[in-house]
């Protein structure tokens, strides 16, 4: 094969492999943004292992 | 596996493809079409959305429309290397094999359903493995090469989007999101009958049974008139239901009106005529078909854009009733 050929095909796969880079970059970025969303929009996270939970006690109690 | 269900004409790739024919395998066209009818939908549903979750929403609503055009660029390579419309496509240009569009497609496919299950909901991730299906197996495998029909069925696929976005917002269909459904299914014929009258010889080359060839042109343009016709009801539904507002009402007016006389001025002309000015009528026709439902869903964000203006104006207290 020709230099020039395989410079050139060196280049398309270059370019091919900086784009396929920043595509999974910019996948990384937006999931994070969607966990944050999820976390943040949903109800609120409470993390009581051994005692009740205030939401699930009555008024009263 | 038959062969009726095996590819047998492999196209392997004799350039190295470049990101451009990894774009184009996806179908940019279509894709467009899928985003923004499904970003008008969750725009326009009474639900309430996060701006990134919308996005995200929208974005594998457009690789799940991608990865169903690879697939179909993987099957139909065959037929699209024979029409001079769609010979310079990837695959059969030779830029890219026709198994790696299939493997894209594949894996894309997979991919978008589970990413819109994780970021909205199951029942939208369901749809859009339906309209996948639907596009590929239904349309692309059986219709395309069988049927005069194939568009019209085939164009469910099309027309999901818009219910997916819906379903995407609110979390179930309503009567609104199969309006708007039944609004882009029926455009689909006459869209693409437009477009078949003058690429014919490209169809009858490669022996899809589009309406054009199996009943000839003048049953093609009576048809487009009909479907024409249907839309009329359907966007009045739409003017009138909850989403349908004073903006869509006057487009679709103009728009409908305006559909209706090209499809008329069609349908009474003759092939020669149509020869005589290489088809100038059909073509503008066909680009008129765009501009209308690109135009049908504009109103519909601007009217919903202006409901929203007035909610707002009643709760800062800047727009008031009575008293």
């Amino acid at each position: 094969m020709v230099d020039s050929q395989q410079n050139e095909i060196k280049n398309r796969r270059l370019r091919r492999n900086t784009v396929v880079g920043w595509v999974l970059a910019g996948f990384v970025v937006l999931i994070f943004a969607v966990t944050i969303v999820k976390l943040t929009d949903g109800n609120s996270l409470e993390g009581f292992d051994h005692t009740m939970r205030p939401s699930l006690l009555g008024k009263d109690q | 596996m038959t062969k009726e269900l095996t590819h047998s004409i492999e196209f392997p790739a004799t350039h190295a493809a470049d990101i451009s024919d990894i774009l184009a395998v996806l179908k940019p066209r279509v894709m467009s079409l899928a985003v923004f009818t499904s970003a008008v939908a969750m725009f326009i549903a009474p639900g309430e959305l996060h701006p990134v979750i919308a996005f995200a929403s929208v974005l594998f609503i457009a690789i799940g429309a991608g990865a169903s055009g690879a697939l179909n660029m993987w099957w139909d390579a065959d037929i699209d290397a024979l029409m001079r419309r769609t010979r310079s496509r990837p695959v059969p240009a030779g830029r890219l094999s026709s198994q790696d569009a299939f493997l894209m497609g594949a894996y894309l496919s997979g991919f978008s359903v589970v990413m819109l299950a994780l970021a909205s909901n199951f029942l939208a991730a369901a749809l859009l493995a339906f309209t996948i299906f639907f596009y590929v197996v239904i349309y692309t495998v059986i219709l395309k090469r069988r049927t005069p029909q194939n568009i019209v069925i085939g164009g469910a696929a099309g027309a999901l989007p818009p219910t997916i976005g819906w379903v995407v917002s609110v979390g179930s269909v309503s009567i609104e999101a199969w309006l708007l459904f039944l609004i882009v299914f029926l455009w689909t014929p006459p869209h693409f009958w437009a477009l078949a009258l003058f690429s014919s010889d490209d169809y009858r080359q490669a022996k899809i049974p589009m309406l054009t060839i199996t009943h000839g042109h003048p049953a093609t343009r009576r048809q487009v008139l009909i479907y024409t016709i249907l839309l009329i009801p359907v966007s009045i539904a739409i003017a009138v239901s909850s989403i349908g507002g004073f903006v869509f009402a006057l487009t679709a007016a103009v728009m409908n009106t305006t559909f209706l006389y090209y499809a008329w001025v069609v349908y009474r002309r003759t092939d020669e005529e149509s020869i005589g000015d290489r088809w100038r009528l059909e073509r503008r026709l066909f680009r008129l078909s765009i501009l209308y439902l690109f135009a049908l869903f504009c109103a519909l964000a601007i009217d919903k854009g202006l409901f929203q203006i007035v909610d707002l104006g009643q709760e800062m207290g800047w727009i008031s009733y009575g008293r």
